[in-house]
């Protein structure tokens, strides 16, 4: 005689079973359909993905490149982290520092307040505040927003690592004559080396997957390469966009490459993040 | 007989809790005073409030008196505080992230101590001779401090504070966490160094207090309840809190 | 008793530098929220305008943001039942079921595609998802299930509020998959024991452990709500974009996102569009900074739960 509780349990086992099935087969035909779809239009290409520029509505196969986008990005990205991770260090430092301190606390919250801006914001601000003043799409506009998303994350993430550091080891530091600003230099930065290049690299590649803050203030430029910070350029992502938006079947169906070549980016700087943490440096 | 740190009736406050209810402590030049007390009794912060350690972390009040050769602590610069008085902690706490010498040469380096590298090698050899590690750890100058083991850890921080060439130092249970042949030589190089430096010792071994101190000062939910030259408190004290403190060990 | 002077464990150039950043990082904020503010208050303090009526013709004058607003609450209504029910039995199923090493690499999975871009997913859905939902799974429903409301339109093409949804959810749900997993591992161990010790099955434990953890629950339905309201790429590609308001879910409805996208490029034209724009994007944040300081608000709840 099978109890009714017996049945419950069953019935729980096989509803788990069956969404939590579906949930990694849907996740799993992600990845696979990237990499089967976007094997093809790289197999077609060759090397030229990377370096060339996107097909014309006009031709007949998907032939093209991503290169100067892919510049873009790369750029955009660099530039938004080379400013974002130092004042996250110093910023990190200091919120983990003096924690009990009422300034502290609401200082924290502004930085909450900037973290919950929706991308979408960010692009129409950057926009009227840089785009319209110079009278063009830029590098710089793109590298701004990019920095206005990158910071906030980075800050979370560098205080996390500053307050996983045991608190013998600082006090160790102080014993010895260092000051605040020489804990941070020659200890904090020392012992949590690792974990601050794991974040940086996690924060970069959210960063370049970013599509909205730089729709409307980097442009369109996806045909030349533009190095210039006050020159329209593109990134891949805001590449992808315009080809997903495209009526031209050659031009959509290009976009697999596109997207095969963030994918591998992205999963590029992921892998790396992980496997820093791990790594003595 | 000068006390080279001395507190009277220092009171302590932090985050509105009293720890420090009214001490009086006399720790004369170039001697080991022991500090002893069941736990709780505010030994170790009284220790970190020496060099202005417990300001760092939470709001910190005092009232009294704490001075460092005549001059009361909290009217010296911190750092240069802390560059005087130097600090072992209970837990060996070697930086994981410097190598053996940097260890011991950083302190050394910070303050100004050493100019030019050949002065650094110079305090560094001399503060780890005196640690007495140095010829065990000569030919791996180079490594990370973990392939240490626990008490060598323990005299690389002793090396490490030394190497600023305090005129205090000040020890947190430095043995407890360490085993028997390390703690002795930990002892030797102790009573050795009393004779450059003053030392200040919280200790839980009533034998330890017994064979290296000169001076006994006896803690006790935030006073000190008695002090006074070692051979003499263990000998004719009357209180009782002394007197199970020392008989048995807490 | 007087207080200490603890500021000169700071040197004065620690002092400028962090004076500097924080000054950096707040003029960042102050200047974003004063475009923000200043930009949309024109159109909020127009008298001839009425911000909330359903018509949107820019050429008329007529800027009513209801249907976009609406269609940003409606696909986030619908797309955080469908991730809340796929994300907790996922968490289970990692956690409970799959043993060691399995159960890391799921983790490293469910983390790698929560970070995904969701352009891509936005790309992947526009290539065939929306083709196949539209053919397997809306024109079905409307076919056999009409009578409700929600089904009773035809779906035309594949962009539509319910794929829009779908999609979303599908984008959301690893990302929430990572959020309650923190919480459902840090329930401690002594407690989990506990629950075996009185006899109960793996799935009863199960069970009570996910009540136990509501409020990290709630904390991350927040969190993803915010996310979802906020999601530009996916809605602006797979929503369709129509002002149309209607209780069925196959209707091609705009959002503001994609209302932004559409119509920045006309700012200029059109004298008030600018500002109407901007106050759209403002109550967005001001929707999404009250989900986040609410989800912070409960983790540091939790917090005090779980420390103390």
């Amino acid at each position: 005689m099978v109890s009714l509780r017996f049945i419950k349990v069953l019935a729980i086992r096989l509803t788990l079973a069956i969404l939590s099935i579906i949930s990694l087969a849907v996740i799993l035909l992600i990845h696979v359909s990237i990499l089967v779809n976007g094997l093809r239009i790289a197999l077609l290409n060759g090397f030229n993905l990377l370096t060339g520029t996107p097909p014309l509505p006009t031709e007949s196969m998907p032939l093209g490149g991503v290169g100067p986008s892919l510049v873009g990005s790369l750029l955009t990205s660099g530039l938004a982290i080379l400013i974002s991770t130092p004042v996250s260090i110093i910023l990190g430092f200091f919120l983990v520092e003096h924690r009990g301190s009422r300034f502290v606390g609401l200082v924290r919250a502004a930085f909450q307040s900037l973290y919950g801006l929706p991308t979408i914001t960010i692009s129409l601000i950057v926009y009227t505040l840089l785009v319209i003043p110079m009278r063009t799409q830029s590098l710089l506009a793109g590298s701004i927003s990019l920095l206005i998303v990158a910071l906030p994350m980075e800050l979370t993430y560098f205080e996390n690592v500053f307050s996983s550091i045991p608190l013998t080891y600082k006090e160790a530091g102080y014993s010895i004559g260092l000051g605040r600003l020489g804990l941070l230099t020659r200890v904090v930065l020392g012992i949590s080396k690792s974990g601050l290049a794991s974040a940086l690299t996690l924060t970069l590649a959210r960063v370049m997957g970013e599509t909205a803050p730089v729709l409307f203030t980097i442009g369109n430029a996806l045909t030349s390469y533009h190095t210039s910070l006050f020159q329209p350029s593109s990134t891949i992502t805001t590449l992808i966009f315009m080809l997903a938006s495209s009526p031209f079947q050659v031009q959509f169906d290009f976009a697999w490459g596109a997207v095969l070549t963030l994918y591998l980016v992205y999963l590029f700087l992921f892998t790396a993040s992980k496997l820093v943490r791990g790594v003595e440096l | 007989m000068r006390c080279h740190i001395e507190a009277s009736g220092f009171r302590l406050r932090i985050n509105d809790a009293e720890i420090l209810k009214g001490v009086d402590f006399c720790a004369p030049k170039n001697s080991i005073s022991v500090i002893v007390g069941p736990s709780g009794s505010g030994k170790t912060t009284f220790l970190k409030t020496i060099n202005r350690l417990t300001e760092l972390y939470g709001k910190v009040e005092w009232s009294g008196d704490l001075k460092l050769d005549g001059e009361s602590i909290f009217t010296l610069n911190p750092v240069e505080l802390r560059r005087r008085v130097g600090m072992v902690f209970q837990i060996p706490n070697p930086f994981p992230h410097l190598s053996i010498f940097d260890n011991v040469a950083l302190p050394a380096r910070v303050n100004g101590i050493a100019r030019g590298d050949s002065d650094v090698r110079s305090i560094v050899k001399w503060a780890l001779e005196k640690a007495m590690l140095w010829d065990e750890v000569k030919d791996r100058l180079d490594k990370r401090p973990n392939i240490l083991s626990g008490g060598q850890k323990q005299r690389l921080c002793i090396a490490r504070a030394l190497a600023m060439r305090p005129e205090v130092l000040l020890l947190d249970e430095p043995t407890a966490n360490i085993d028997v042949v390390n703690s002795k030589k930990i002892e030797e190089a102790l009573r050795e160094l009393k004779n450059e430096v003053t030392i200040i010792m919280v200790t839980h071994n009533p034998n330890q207090a017994l064979r290296i101190g000169d001076y006994i000062a006896v803690m006790f939910e935030g006073r000190i309840v008695e002090e006074g030259p070692v051979r003499e408190v263990a000998l004719k004290t009357r209180n009782p809190i002394t007197q199970s403190l020392l008989s048995g060990g807490w | 008793m007087p207080d200490l002077v603890p500021g000169r464990n700071s040197s004065t150039l620690y002092n400028v530098l962090v004076g500097l950043n924080i000054f950096f990082v707040l003029t960042i904020l102050l200047l974003t929220l004063y475009v923000l503010i200043s930009k949309s208050s024109t159109s909020i303090f127009a008298v001839n305008i009425s911000l909330f009526s359903n018509k949107w013709s820019p050429e008329n004058g007529e800027y009513g943001l209801l249907i976009p607003l609406v269609g940003s609450l409606l696909v986030s209504t619908l797309a955080i039942p469908i991730v809340l029910i796929f994300s907790i039995p996922l968490v289970i199923a990692i956690v409970e079921y799959a043993r060691g090493s399995l159960s890391r690499i799921l983790d490293v999975i469910v983390d790698l595609t929560a970070g995904l871009p969701t352009i891509i997913i936005a790309y992947i859905g526009l290539a065939f998802l929306s083709n196949w939902l539209k053919n397997w799974v809306e024109e079905p429903l409307n076919r056999f299930l009409n009578f409700i409301p929600l089904f009773s339109c035809k779906p035309l093409a594949g962009q539509n509020i319910g794929t829009a949804a779908l999609i979303l959810a599908i984008s959301t749900v690893p990302f929430t998959t990572a959020l309650i997993r923190e919480a459902y591992k840090m329930i401690p161990r002594s407690l989990v024991e506990a629950l075996y010790s009185i006899g109960l099955y793996k799935e009863e434990v199960a069970y009570m452990k996910i009540s136990m953890i509501k409020p990290a629950i709630v904390s991350a339905i927040l969190f993803s709500t915010s996310r979802v309201l906020t999601e530009t790429t996916i809605v602006s590609l797979l929503a369709g974009n129509q002002f149309v308001m209607s209780s069925c879910i196959f209707t091609p409805m705009i959002t503001i996102p994609s209302l932004i996208v559409n119509n920045y490029g006309y700012s200029t034209i059109y004298p008030l569009l600018d500002s109407v724009l901007f106050t759209s994007a403002l109550i967005l944040y001001t929707i999404s900074l009250a989900l986040n300081f609410a989800g912070l608000y409960l983790n540091k709840k939790l917090e005090v739960i779980a420390g103390g």
